[in-house]
């Protein structure tokens, strides 16, 4: 697998919070999930790369190249989606359309024209009149109709039902499916990831937590249900484990250890927000 | 793509479009029928600063409400460099609508003929170069909130800053240096002004790079 794109050492200070130090990369072929807590460092490590906002230290590359040395060919090459629409309400799907549209080289209207009648959206339309859903629709006909090979994605189906969101996903392998390309997804919100990732890369208070396979990760941690008492000993067998009085529940990363020391729990497959649970620490919001 | 980029600010005030339309035909009928000693001093200044003001604040308003909207733009190839070009491009083309509709009206209505046409462009451009050029890298430094009150201001001081402008004589050790090629001094004088505006530009866009956007 190619990388597309490689963030290396990534940092940005706000008061409060940093970014330290990020590194991970994506994948050519690949949907790359990048989860993380509200807060985790997710926005800003899409706005970094994007260079909405400036980075002390830290290189991002595409296809190899430093993008701070060919934006505008990097971002000719992209897609972006942002949580919510981030349009002029005062237009018209028409206009804010001619608009992104005279920025890229490679402006497709064929493919512009398919994605707004497959999501029946009328040109004409004010960008006031739509709904969530439908302006995240729209901003995925914008980020698809130009030939990105890189589709960057920022909780773009926060607050959207669940067949919005199902489309959404048809949507994103329809992409994946011509191959050479690549989306980077950023979501708290992991139940599509469970669907649609191939990687994920955990971010937690600023720091990178794990870059992996999304089925590797889930065939090496297991969700573990016991009876009675956890041994004080064995809870170092666990990501993370509740106690209550009927027995405890927690995620390991340890399976057959686990397996030897509670032959009679109970081991489950875990989802991605089991996962990302497990590794956040007490007390962070999800 | 720069067109695209004064359509969109076009339509998001596009009230104000309207305005400075009105503005540009109407202030200098409206001196000629109600204030004809004030012509010379406020006809085209007054076109030109009154329409630049109150565009700027009106798309500044709009996108203040919208600050996603500018950083999407700044994620798509469209650079920070091509918004803030856009910028001075508009306020540009204000100046020059109002020169333009200012000119065709000295030909229909006789007071006017009486203003020194070239002169008027060239005070109205440095009016333009001082108030908007000294104005928007401030307006890009600290944003739309915290400058709406030094618009006010300019509004305000609008009016002396033209008087003033109007009663600036040049040398006459300047002129006569420019007194074989007549008009020269004008194009000189006018393209030291261009030259201030493209540096205001260039300030510009030297900030808006290093602004964190939304």
């Amino acid at each position: 697998m190619q990388p597309l794109l490689e963030v290396e050492g990534l940092k940005k200070t706000y008061p409060g919070f940093q970014l330290n130090g990020v590194s991970f990369s994506i994948y050519e072929d690949c949907i790359t999930g990048f989860i993380g807590a509200n807060g985790a460092g997710k926005t800003t490590t899409i706005r970094s790369i994007l260079h909405l906002i400036s980075h002390e230290a830290g290189t991002i590359k595409f296809k190899g190249k430093d993008i701070s040395k060919t934006e505008k060919s990097f971002k000719d090459s992209i897609g972006v989606v942002f949580d919510e629409g981030f349009f002029y309400d005062e237009l018209t799907l028409t206009q804010m359309k001619n608009l992104i549209a005279s920025s890229y080289s490679h402006w497709d209207n064929g493919a512009y024209t398919h994605y707004l009648d497959a999501f029946s959206l009328r040109p004409d339309q004010t960008i006031s009149s739509l709904s969530r859903g439908m302006k995240m629709k729209f901003s995925l006909a914008l980020a698809l109709s130009h030939h990105a090979e890189l589709l960057i994605m920022d909780e773009p189906t926060s607050g959207l039902d669940p067949l919005v969101r199902k489309q959404f996903i048809e949507i994103l392998k329809e992409f994946m499916d011509q191959g050479g390309k690549a989306v980077f997804y950023s979501t708290h919100n992991t139940s599509d990831l469970d669907k649609a990732a191939d990687m994920l890369v955990m971010i937690d208070n600023g720091k990178i937590l794990f870059e992996e396979d999304k089925d590797m990760l889930l065939e090496t941690h297991r969700l573990v249900k016991g009876k009675g008492l956890l041994p004080a000993e064995t809870e170092k067998l666990f990501l993370k484990v509740e106690q209550t009085k009927y027995g405890f529940t927690g995620v390991t990363n340890q399976v057959e250890e686990a397996r030897r020391i509670f032959p009679d729990a109970v081991f489950e497959r875990v989802t991605v927000e089991d996962i990302m649970l497990s590794h956040m620490k007490e007390g962070e919001p999800a | 793509m720069i067109l695209q980029l004064l359509k969109k600010d076009c339509i998001i005030a596009k009230n104000y479009v309207a305005a400075v339309i009105l503005i540009g035909v109407g202030l200098p009928v409206l001196l000629v029928w109600k204030q004809p000693q004030m012509l010379e001093v406020f006809a085209l200044p007054g076109a030109v600063f009154i329409s630049s003001v109150a565009f700027n604040l009106a798309v500044s308003e709009k996108e203040n409400m919208y600050p996603k909207a500018t950083a999407l733009l700044c994620a798509t190839p469209y650079n920070r460099e091509k918004l803030v070009e856009e910028k001075y491009l508009l306020y540009f083309l204000i100046y020059l609508y109002c020169c333009v509709v200012f000119r065709i009206e000295m030909q229909v209505i006789p007071q006017l003929s009486a203003v020194d046409f070239v002169r008027s462009v060239v005070v109205v451009f440095w009016i333009q170069v001082i108030c908007m050029g000294i104005f928007l890298p401030i307006q890009y430094r600290f944003g739309y909130e915290k400058t709406k009150l030094l618009a006010m201001l300019l509004v305000v001081a609008g009016p002396v800053l033209m008087s003033v402008a109007n009663s600036v004589v040049v040398p006459a050790t300047v002129t006569q240096s420019f007194s074989a090629v007549p008009g020269a001094m004008y194009i000189v004088l006018w393209m030291i002004g261009g030259a201030l505006w493209l540096f205001s530009m260039f300030v510009s866009k030297k900030i808006f790079s290093s602004i964190d956007l939304f």
